[in-house]
């Protein structure tokens, strides 16, 4: 029984399950019994000459998931408006997140297992495509967030890029009164040490020509024929340039992560919209030569 | 003459603040080294990049320290003279001076930074804490694309092919087959419209019959034929009839039953798919339906009713057919020959123990016996297709696709011992057969010159017809030889051997109605070896035709059902022949009268099996 929460206090405080649990799988439970009740029929209706779409079961299982492809859909515009209870938000991404894995049972059951280079198997196609990063999302969704505040801290990436431009600032100032070639080997650390960048890069957290490290590596070169007043500059430099590192390590790491939490939905997304042009077109193809 | 340094910079209200420095003397050090008079912070300019020299009125010149270059109005050098009237701007890393004139000879130095590109960060640290999302996560965009893109392809560019906006050389519409053809219409692929004719109307049984009908004339069905293996048809043109006008089948078919049959029906008509259309039974579009099989060679048949399911009860569905319930192969109705009646052909049960009335009078029992006349004739005969005694394939000859007999012929069949030739002083005559007529007037010609045989004592050697004269042996035949026209269709004249003739008070034959087929509506296949010949290989006619003991021409010879169940729906332990008990062993769905053909390749192109009876005689 949910206790009726103060102003200011949660509901139910320690009882806090995700969408994935709500309500002792609630959905899992209902989808569950959607496919077994699928795969029964399938099993029970004989179609002949062999299962295909256009049996009584073929046509009953591909109406359900055509209507629950445009009910998960919904979704975009259901998570703009935020409610509680039976109908919350969670529990309507609980029911998104199960019965979108349902879909892809009853639509291949739907599919009779008859596959080809038609528009049918395009929309087929798309509906897996869209399930499984929708699946992709769920696993990152339960994976990173963890891993995305342990890497943060108490810090906000606000804070990570203030850390960096003043770390920059420092470096610049420190750097002022070095040779034309030391300065040089510092210019790189400023110039090149991106954040962010395209999706590849953010993914792979990888920045191969990062100029920070380049500079790092040349420093102990530099020291070599430098005079004594220069290599306590560039002692200085280098604490500078490995604090940088550190902090655009921190930040490169904040951006993958982040990435990886959001990629899914640009496949996810597009995908649903292209699946849904699909259907129509399969359904529409299917009756004009019907 | 002075320099002047003015260092510019900007508020982030846009505003600019000018500090003004004038320079002690004529030589000006430009570099980040802090001893230089002009200092730029700039890691990219050397510590002492270069120096500026006032060399004359409105004149200086810029020499590089070391090798570094610095640029010049866009050009890169390493030593200058400049004439401060046309403000030239040099850029020394990210600062630009921007020499002028200013009063009193004085020269300005002006001193600024080169401002970033719009979002562009030197350090490439995102200004404002904000990092902008990566480029390809305009989702939107994507959708759109996407979405638009296949409503395109996949649903306007076939449907503009389908009503015929475009002459495409590609078939765009192929995209919406669920599946493959079967092998012998893998031409029609890129014809969709070859069967689907109409938009949101089922495949209609006119877009087959277009090829197929077998109710055609033979011309309609050559050319049909040839239409289709220039399309590129692989095989021979199938030609089908239908079972019965469709509108008898629909109230002929039971309603659905169960929940599968009932929403089956519901989910039909819901979605305007008629039942009991070609299409109904024969299903398209699997190519084979075990998966990964090479394509079947005909579309799928897959019968929505069995034979048993719509014969039994089809009484009641239809008040007026003529059918008998067949609820199963042990309650298979007894045959129903075809026979002459008085309201012309009928089909009457077995079970009433009809009679035939061929007009002929025709005693089986004598002309088998082995001792009787006509054995004693054959043996006589011996050597000229004749054996010990007579058989029935002396008389019977087979049709030509041997499942059946052809019609007795008399001429053919009997005159070997029937000859109907007799001699006379000029030679051999021979009397017509079936021309009631010429027999009277070659009689009257030949009245009183000579006996015309007659009766089984006259009989003449078969095959030596009239060579000795016009009796047996060339005498009169005795005491009751007839002479006169009157004799020959009297009691025992020539004709009145076979044929029941009246003669009150004109002579009058009872036509010969011979049938060609006794059972219309199935097929019995002579040809199948068990129904030909017994396990010794003898013919094995007597075990369903009881001709040996056939004293009269009325007897209708025709086995009754319960012959064929000692073989047809016996199993191995029950029969020495054991035989399928299925429907269509002997009646095929598209022509009734025959047995089903094998596969691949129904043809009923050719006609109808003859059931009219075959008239002989007037």
């Amino acid at each position: 029984m949910a206790k009726t929460a103060k102003t200011g206090e949660r509901s139910n405080p320690g009882q806090h399950d995700g969408f994935l649990g709500y309500r002792n799988f609630r959905w899992a439970w209902r989808a569950g019994a959607l496919c077994v009740i699928a795969i029964a029929a399938y099993f029970l209706m004989d179609a002949e000459p062999r299962p295909n779409g256009g049996s009584v079961f073929g046509y009953a299982a591909g109406t359900i998931a055509a209507l629950l492809v445009l009910w998960l859909t919904l979704l975009g515009l259901r998570k703009r408006a935020i409610t509680s209870g039976d109908w919350s938000l969670k529990a309507w991404v609980s029911a998104h997140v199960y019965l979108g894995l349902a879909v892809m049972v009853v639509a291949t059951l739907h599919s009779g297992f008859q596959f080809g280079w038609n528009v049918h198997t395009l929309a087929y196609g798309l509906m897996v495509v869209v399930v499984v990063s929708g699946l992709f999302g769920i696993t990152v969704y339960a994976i990173l967030p963890r891993y995305l505040s342990r890497n943060r801290g108490e810090t906000t990436q606000k804070q990570m890029l203030e850390t960096l431009k003043a770390l920059d600032r420092q470096i610049n100032d420190a750097a002022q009164p070095l040779s034309e070639a030391q300065a040089r080997v510092v210019q790189m650390s400023l110039d090149d040490s991106r954040v962010g960048g395209h999706l590849w890069r953010r993914l792979s957290g990888g920045h191969g020509g990062c100029g920070n490290r380049r500079a790092l590596s040349r420093l102990s070169g530099l020291r070599r024929q430098a005079t004594d007043v220069q290599v306590q500059m560039l002692d200085r430099i280098e604490e500078l340039l490995q604090r940088k590192a550190a902090a655009l390590a921190q930040v490169r790491r904040h951006l993958q992560i982040r990435a990886w939490l959001s990629v899914w939905l640009a496949v996810h997304v597009p995908t649903t919209i292209a699946l849904i042009a699909a259907i129509t077109a399969h359904v529409f193809s299917v009756f004009i030569y019907w | 003459m002075t320099l002047v340094l003015r260092q510019v910079t900007r508020r982030v209200s846009g505003a600019e603040i000018v500090r003004e420095k004038v320079l002690p003397t004529d030589v000006a050090r430009i570099g980040r080294g802090a001893d230089c008079e002009i200092r730029l912070p700039d890691l990219a300019v050397s510590l002492h990049h270069a120096t500026l020299t006032l060399t004359g009125p409105g004149q200086v010149s810029v020499v590089s320290a070391g090798r570094e270059p610095f640029g010049v109005d866009g050009r890169f050098v390493t030593r200058t003279d400049i004439d401060v009237s046309r403000a030239p701007r040099l850029t020394f890393g990210d600062h630009i001076l921007t020499l002028s004139p200013g009063d009193g000879g004085r020269i300005l130095i002006n001193l600024a930074t080169a401002e970033p590109a719009e979002g562009d960060s030197a350090s490439g640290v995102p200004a404002g804490g904000v990092i902008p999302k990566a480029r390809i996560f305009g989702r939107r965009r994507i959708a759109w694309t996407l979405g638009l893109g296949i409503v395109a392809l996949c649903l306007l560019w076939p449907l503009a092919a389908f009503y015929g906006h475009l002459k495409a050389r590609i078939d765009p519409d192929q995209q919406w087959s669920t599946g493959p053809l079967s092998s012998a219409h893998a031409f029609l692929e890129d014809d969709c419209q070859s069967c689907h004719q109409e938009a949101f109307v089922a495949v209609t049984d006119a877009s087959c019959k277009t090829c197929h009908a077998g109710d055609q004339t033979p011309a309609m069905m050559a050319a049909a034929a040839t239409s289709v293996r220039r399309a590129g048809s692989p095989d021979t043109l199938s030609f089908v009839r239908d079972h019965a006008p469709r509108g008898r089948i629909l109230w002929g078919a039971p309603p659905p039953a169960g929940i599968t049959g009932q929403a089956t029906a519901w989910v039909r008509r819901t979605f305007n798919l008629p039942e009991q259309r070609c299409a109904s039974c024969h299903v398209e579009h699997v190519a084979n339906p075990v998966a990964g099989r090479p394509p079947e060679p005909i579309p799928t048949l897959t019968p929505t009713q069995t034979c048993i399911q719509c014969h039994t009860g089809l009484t009641h569905r239809l008040k007026d057919t003529d059918l008998a319930d067949a609820p199963s192969w042990a309650r298979h109705p007894n045959f129903r020959p075809t026979l002459p009646g008085p309201a012309g052909l009928t089909r009457v049960s077995l079970d009433s123990r009809p009679r035939e009335a061929s007009g002929l009078t025709f005693p089986h029992d004598l002309h088998l016996s082995p001792g009787g006349g006509p054995a004693r004739m054959a043996q006589t005969l011996g050597g000229r297709g004749y054996g010990a005694a007579l058989t029935c394939a002396n008389c019977h000859r087979p049709d030509a696709d041997q499942t059946g007999f052809a019609p007795v012929q008399m001429e053919r069949d009997c005159a070997s011992c029937h000859a109907l030739s007799f001699a006379t002083p000029g030679g051999v005559r021979q009397l017509p057969h079936g021309e009631p007529g010429q027999v009277v007037a070659a009689l009257m010609a030949w009245q009183g010159r000579g006996p015309v045989a007659g009766g089984a004592a006259a009989r003449r050697r078969p095959g030596e017809a009239g060579a000795a004269g016009p009796g047996v042996g060339g005498s009169p035949s005795g005491a009751s030889a007839v002479n006169t026209v009157g004799g020959a269709f009297g009691p025992r004249g020539a004709c009145f051997d076979c044929h029941t003739i009246f003669r009150t008070p004109t002579i009058r034959f009872i036509p010969v109605r011979l049938p060609g087929d006794f059972l219309s509506r199935g097929a019995f296949d002579h040809s199948v070896r068990e129904h030909r010949v017994d396990r010794q290989g003898q013919p094995s006619c007597a075990q369903c035709h009881a001709a040996a003991t056939s004293g009269s021409a009325t007897d209708l010879l025709l086995p009754s059902v319960s012959e064929c169940v000692e073989c047809h729906g016996q199993t191995t332990a029950q029969s020495p022949t054991p035989a399928p008990e299925n429907c269509e062993t002997c009646h095929s769905f598209h022509a009734p009268s025959h047995p089903t053909p094998r596969p691949p390749r129904p043809n009923f192109g050719t006609p109808p099996r003859r059931v009219a009876a075959v008239q002989t005689t007037p």
